[in-house]
């Protein structure tokens, strides 16, 4: 056995030359994955090993270090090594001492010059605290960074460190100089568990050092300038840090060994690496653009000739010549092709060449993934943390991932943060996403953490708002530039680190923030007002939320108040943007952006604030979050003022809906009666929980209730109570849920998902206006919510089947209400001229105003209906019915059905209608209805649906079937019988769907395209006016599933697809099969794949 | 005078008023637009009430007759107008009014009153009235005419965007002890300062909360309808440490409308009607509070129906 060393690295290649044959790659050469032996024990260079041998367990092979155990440590028989060390984490309740073992003091175990730290560990499946982020492997410094403490900075330390999601290590390692620390760590490597791994960590003596895995470097890094380690006079630890009792390593350990110099087998004459240079290891396919560095090390001292460096990517191979490899390290740019099929391959770059007349190679790999590209698709997003294995099986396409690393960094830099390694582990999560299929919605806080964290009480004071005597408060003053440029500097920070993963395609900009808006009388926002007005803050504004019209003298007595009204002209410009809210979220999605068109930027909670276009700036989606109680329809109110207000936004401005997985205990039950036999398991199990899981029947009439309209994306809050969890927070009190939620994913979300992307809603005859000078004189916005008069007519009018369309004064003032025959104008107690003016003419033409008592004296209602005080289903259905019975004669809405408790929403394409039917039907549960607050149980429904149109074929696309349906004059009839809180979705075209269709060539070449065509038609051959849902499968003559199998929509009845056969893929007879999902009608084309 | 085309022109208090209304057609003479007034069809006859209030003068008695209609909607807005188009000389439509069967027109026709000027006697004693109207709308209207008292503040509990949960991070009840007590018939204590702190109580009577006056006061007050006052003082604790939203009193019920102020200064009001008489509610006291000090309560309650009175725990609380 050939066992040579050196204690002067740099000239170790030579020497290792003349003693072996070798090859050089980023592997090091056999050798380290056995028991020691021999010199390899006992010799010169080893300065201490323990080998846990049973009967001299805790003696050192080598000299007097021997081990004293504790904790709950212990030595233990193994089949590989024969011994073995057993160490565990740390952690309450049972277990909060020191592990591992231990040297005695002052021993001499600090080689001078190169030393060499190594193990090997293997990993416990389940370890007392799983959630254990850091155990060390051997130490001697105690602590791991610099200190200007007298002693410290001296000896070594080698720890392992474990990712958050648990499946990803790092190794860690430092050398202490005397005077510093410097440290040294490897990439994120999976490490499996109860599998033997070896780890090793060589230092040179003068600033490199590497580390290896199972032989196999894996870190690697020189500080310039810097010698050898510090003796100092702690002990070993083995299996736990040096004076530490909460840094255990959850593993058995074996072989460990402290040497001199570098043992020959962890040797690397010639390092080859690849690396792409934003950390990614994941790729769509097609992607363009791409590519790595080949990094080539010549260690050998001498120059390299004749270099030619070959990569294999795992499907092609290219090579390039390099002449003479110079002494420096080399970089070289290979291209990385995406057009393979999609899968996990490992790219080997291999480099040749001659030095002095002898062959040398080294062998670098990377690994490497093609994912598939998705079809189109409804976002689902989990906002709230959860494994990946817990969001594939739920069916949520988003995860969550905090991106607030850069905020105070960037405010002290005042510009940008750089590429940094700060962000490496959320690289190496985005590269795991892509590889799952999964996409991100990132989140970054730079606004919330400055006017709220307590490390910014320092820099907020410069920035506060003042009040109206100018005393400082305690809100932020957001409109100043230095802030909007502290907005961007975070955006692009994380744009600049994470900007260029494709798994990133969503970022939330700073929710919740605006809820600490105030009006400031600082002197530039004074200054700004007048630039925007012509004159000063009106000295009747006080506060954010308006002036009451009671306090002001003179108010006009019919309640109109001039268009340009100054205390209204501030709160539209303050709402507008004034408060600077909507210009910082702005700047943050401007800057994480950058140029990435399909990064989308949301903003919630969008409509926690009047009714006025503006609130989210120019972020892309605007979202709101809301509680499913006590009345589920409160789901369409936010979400048709979230579309009133996009109508105002910038053009790609669209809407998104979050629905809380959360219920407030408080908010849902009372206190539990005295005899605990009567509580619900729930109460029993967890009787001190504050938040519960929603019921499942409201979670579904809130989930039909998102995506009856035209959302781009359904969100959900709160995992803690969708999934078993630690009790504490949210808490998971109801199994059912969550199963309710991924059926609906799986029967409704994934198949129509597509075609509900293509449908707009279908315009509507009736609005409901909810007027922002009505609520900055006399109050009575909903932010959302249905605790106000106004939040309960939107219900109202849903539960009459009148569909309404929110406007605000603005959308009013631009595009009339010419397209309307009913407005609605709850609590609008002030309106301004050209609003008032506006209603009158379009009155005066027919139209119908219905209105509560609080309507401005100068109009006069068609309708009166008061303003309803009552939450109580009962009584909402009561003033449904009021509404209805009080327009009958006048008016007649296109869709109906024979209850209110059936909620209908009509979408439409073209001549073809979506009629979403919920059922509403619920009576008190057992879950949290026991209490009389909220009912939570759904009823089954059969309901007669009547559609105002005079011909057309009834399809339920949930179910792929075709409805019975009866024409009644210019009425379509059909009956929807549904499951408690259960929904439908009925596609109603002119004709009936006869025929589908798909076109394909003949055959195919690899690393080509093709085309395929889908046609729906009806029984004359024309294609069908309206978006089709069909479900396509490619299939290769292996059987398996090729990129864009999957749920498309066949818009205007056609569907065409350019596939990008992979070079790669299988050749032979490939199959596409396609079923529309109306009807069920299938066709299946082959073809030949060469 | 000049009319701009499409405008009809009223004359009020303050001056003239344009109102924009429709283009006359033929059928839309007095007579028909009466006729039509009274149709079955409610869009319909308010439709024609709407264009007969817009002629304004040129309507004429028609339009003092729509004061009269069986239609509550059309009844409200011709108060309106008339007041508009007569001015003082709508005093004995809008005082006729106060006795209207709907409340939604006699709250109209205190909103007029209330706007009505100069305020005469006869206006004030009409608004005085209707403070005691049987509705709570007319009746917080009408009061609201001599009310000078104004605090705008919505407790956290009830803030539609606070989506946090709600800590009390310290509390302190109030005792049923340590209360004094005076009716107040005549509804003038808060014209007589009655909220401040150094008020002589000499001629108060002693009482105890967490009972109905008349239960606390049997012989004294009884079943008293109307206005009590309570006052007392207590030593709120320390201020805690950390962040706090907001300090309230939390009152666990008031039978039945409850105006609070603490050391002399006003802090908010709750009124619901006599629907509120066991709702429990928060009063934000937070910029007037003396920690560790003798803080002044001055709590007066309006009892309508039933039994009246602080007859639930109060307790100090702070909130985070």
């Amino acid at each position: 056995m050939t066992y040579s060393r050196v204690s002067d690295w740099r000239m170790f290649p030579w020497m290792c030359l003349v003693g072996v044959a070798w090859m050089g790659a980023a592997s090091a050469a056999e050798g380290w994955n056995r028991v020691y032996e021999g010199d390899e024990v006992t010799g010169p260079d080893t300065v201490a090993i323990w080998q846990f041998q049973p009967g001299t367990e805790a003696q050192d092979g080598k000299g007097d270090a021997h081990l004293t155990l504790s904790g709950k440590a212990q030595f233990v028989t193994d089949e590989r090594f024969g011994g073995a060390l057993e160490s565990f984490c740390s952690g309450p309740p049972d277990n909060d001492k020191r592990q591992g073992a231990g040297t005695p003091r002052k021993l001499d175990l600090t080689p001078k010059g190169a030393l060499t730290l190594e193990a090997w560990i293997k990993l416990k499946a389940e370890p007392t605290n799983p959630d254990w982020r850091s155990g060390y492997i051997i130490d001697k410094m105690y602590v791991p960074v610099t200190t200007d403490k007298k002693g410290y900075n001296r000896d070594y330390f080698f720890r392992l460190a474990r990712s958050k999601n648990g499946t990803d290590y790092r190794l860690h390692a430092g050398v202490g100089l005397g005077d510093e620390v410097i440290a040294f760590q490897s990439t994120w490597q999976p490490i499996a568990a109860n599998t033997w791994t070896h780890v090793a960590f060589a230092y040179d003596g003068r600033g490199m050092g590497l580390l290896f895995l199972n032989g196999a470097l894996c870190g690697r890094r020189t500080y310039e300038g810097k010698g050898e380690a510090k003796p100092g006079s702690r002990n070993v630890s083995i299996g736990e840090r040096c004076g530490s009792h909460h840094s255990g390593l959850p593993a058995y350990l074996a072989q460990v060994r402290i040497s001199r110099g570098i043992p020959e087998s962890l040797a690397i004459p010639l390092v080859v690496t690849v690396r792409h240079v934003h950390q990614r290891s994941a790729f769509e396919r097609m992607e363009s653009d791409q590519s790595l560095v080949v990094t080539i090390e010549n260690t050998i001292g001498r120059p390299v000739t004749n270099a030619v460096l070959t990569v294999d990517t795992g499907f092609n191979t290219s090579r390039s010549e390099l002449g003479t490899l110079p002494l420096e390290p080399k970089n070289v740019t290979v291209p990385l092709s995406c057009d393979g099929r999609s899968g996990s391959y490992t790219l080997q770059a291999t480099i040749t060449g001659t030095a002095d007349g002898r062959k040398v190679s080294g062998k670098g790999t990377f690994g490497w993934n093609i994912c598939k590209r998705l079809p189109p698709f409804v976002p689902v997003v989990m906002w709230g943390g959860a494994s990946f294995e817990q969001m594939a099986e739920t069916g949520f396409t988003h995860a969550l991932l905090w991106m607030d690393h850069f905020d105070m960094r960037a405010f002290q830099e005042g510009a940008p943060i750089p590429f940094h390694e700060r962000m490496d582990e959320t690289r190496a999560t985005l590269n795991r996403a892509l590889v799952a299929g999964l996409r991100v919605l990132g989140k970054i806080s730079p606004g919330g953490y400055l006017k709220g964290q307590k490390g910014y009480a320092k820099i907020r004071e410069e920035f506060l708002c003042l009040d109206a005597y100018g005393k400082p408060t305690k809100h932020v003053d957001f409109s100043l530039p230095r802030l909007q440029q502290f907005g961007y500097d975070v955006g692009r920070s994380v744009g600049n680190n994470v900007g260029m993963f494709p798994a990133l395609d969503l970022v939330l900009t700073d929710s919740e923030f605006r809820d600490g808006n105030q009006v400031s009388f600082r002197p530039e926002t004074r200054r700004a007002f007048r630039a925007f007005a012509g004159y000063d803050i009106p000295k009747l504004v006080r506060s954010k939320s308006g002036t009451r019209y009671r306090e002001i003298p003179d108010f006009p007595r019919d309640h109109v108040v001039p268009d340009d009204d100054r205390i209204l002209t501030f709160y539209r410009w303050f709402w507008g943007g004034g408060d600077g809210y909507p210009g910082f979220v702005s700047s943050e999605r401007r800057g994480v952006k950058g140029d990435r068109e399909d990064l989308r930027t949301l903003w919630d909670p969008a409509v926690r604030c009047p009714s006025k276009w503006g609130s989210g700036g120019e972020v892309d989606f605007l979202g709101h979050w809301t509680y499913i109680y006590p009345d589920p329809l409160v789901m369409g109110l936010a979400t048709d003022e979230m579309f009133a207000m996009v109508k105002g936004g910038p053009p790609h401005q669209q809407v998104t809906k979050m629905t809380q997985i959360i219920c407030y205990r408080s908010g849902t039950t009372e206190t539990p009666p005295e005899d605990k036999n009567k509580w619900a398991d729930w109460e029993k199990r967890l009787p001190d929980t504050r938040f519960i899981t929603v019921p499942p029947d409201l979670l579904e009439i809130g989930f039909w209730q998102m995506i009856a309209r035209p959302v781009r994306a359904i969100m959900y809050h709160g995992a803690g109570s969708l999934w078993p969890s630690k009790p504490g927070g949210y808490d998971y009190t109801n199994p059912d849920t969550g199963p309710r939620l991924a059926g609906l994913v799986r029967s409704v979300i994934r198949p129509l998902g597509p075609t509900l992307l293509e449908v707009p809603d279908r315009r509507t005859d009736v609005a409901m206006l909810e007027s922002f000078s009505s609520q900055m004189f006399y109050g009575g916005a909903t932010y959302g919510s249905m605790r106000t008069p106004v939040g309960r007519m939107h219900a109202i009018l849903c539960r009459a089947h009148l569909q309404p369309d929110i406007v605000y004064d603005e959308t009013i003032l631009r595009d009339g209400l010419d397209q309307y025959n009913v407005l609605v104008a709850p609590v609008c107690a002030v309106l301004t001229e050209g609003v008032a003016s506006r209603i009158q003419q379009w009155q005066n033409n027919g139209g119908i105003l219905v209105a509560d008592e609080l309507l401005v004296p100068r109009l006069m209602p068609d309708l009166l209906i008061t303003s309803c005080s009552s939450s109580d289903k009962g009584d909402l259905v009561a003033k449904a019915v009021e509404v209805r019975e009080q327009l009958s004669g006048a008016y007649t809405p296109y869709g109906d059905a024979d209850t209110a408790d059936a909620i209908l929403r009509f979408r439409a394409f073209g001549a073809t209608d979506y009629l979403f039917v919920v059922n509403d039907s619920r009576t008190y549960g057992d879950y949290v209805g026991q209490y009389r607050r909220v009912m939570e149980k759904g009823q089954p429904l059969e309901t007669s649906v009547v559609v105002r149109r005079s011909r057309g074929t009834v399809y339920d696309l949930e179910k792929g079937r075709l409805v019975p349906s009866k024409q009644n004059g210019k009425e379509l009839c059909f009956s929807a019988k549904l499951g408690g809180g259960d929904g439908g979705l009925y596609m109603i075209t002119e004709r009936p769907i006869a025929d589908v269709a798909v076109d394909v060539p003949e055959g195919a070449t690899r690393g080509k395209e093709m085309s395929v065509a889908i046609a729906v038609r009806d029984a004359a051959g024309e294609l069908i006016d309206a978006v089709v849902p069909v479900r396509v499968d490619i299939t290769d003559p292996e059987g398996n599933a090729a990129e864009f199998s999957g749920w498309y929509a066949a818009t205007g009845g056609k569907l065409a697809l350019e596939l990008n056969v992979a070079p790669n893929d299988a050749v032979g007879t490939w199959t596409v099969a396609v079923r529309e999902l109306a009807s069920g009608l299938t066709a299946t084309r082959e073809l030949q794949v060469q | 005078m000049r009319l701009l085309r499409g405008y009809a022109a009223f004359v009020c208090l303050g001056g003239a008023v344009l109102l924009p209304c429709p283009a006359f057609a033929a059928e839309d003479d007095v007579p028909t637009l009466q006729r039509r007034a009274q149709s079955e069809n409610a869009i319909e006859r308010r439709r024609a009430a709407r264009k007969l209030l817009a002629m304004g003068n040129r309507a004429g008695e028609a339009m003092l007759k729509l004061a009269q209609s069986d239609d509550m909607v059309i009844r409200r807005a011709a108060l309106r107008r008339i007041h508009d188009v007569k001015g003082e000389g709508a005093l004995p439509v809008l005082k006729a009014a106060l006795s209207d069967p709907s409340p939604l027109v006699r709250v109209v026709a205190v909103e007029e009153l209330v706007a009505m000027r100069p305020r005469t006697d006869e206006v004030t004693q009409s608004l005085m009235a209707a403070t005691r109207d049987e509705d709570t709308a007319v009746r917080k209207m009408a009061a609201d005419a001599f009310w000078t008292f104004r605090r705008n503040v919505v407790p956290l509990r009830k803030r539609l965007g606070w989506d946090h949960a709600i800590e009390v991070v310290a509390s302190l009840p109030l005792a049923e002890t340590g209360w004094v007590f005076r009716p107040d018939p005549s509804r003038y204590g808060h014209v007589r300062n009655w909220f401040v702190p150094d008020l002589d109580e000499s001629d108060w009577f002693g009482i105890k909360t967490g009972v109905f006056w008349h239960d606390a006061l049997p012989e004294k007050v009884g079943r008293f309808m109307g206005i009590g006052w309570y006052r007392t003082t207590v030593t709120f604790p320390q201020k805690p440490e950390g962040t706090i939203n907001q300090v309230v009193l939390r009152f666990e019920a008031v039978d039945e409308s409850t105006w609070l102020w603490i050391n002399g200064e006003y802090a908010g009001v709750h009124d619901i009607g006599p629907a509120g008489w066991r709702t429990p509610f928060d009063l934000d006291i937070t910029p007037f509070v003396k920690w560790g000090q003798p803080n002044h309560l001055a709590v007066r309650v309006l009892n309508t129906a039933g039994a009246g009175g602080i007859y639930k725990p109060v307790e100090f609380q702070v909130l985070r």
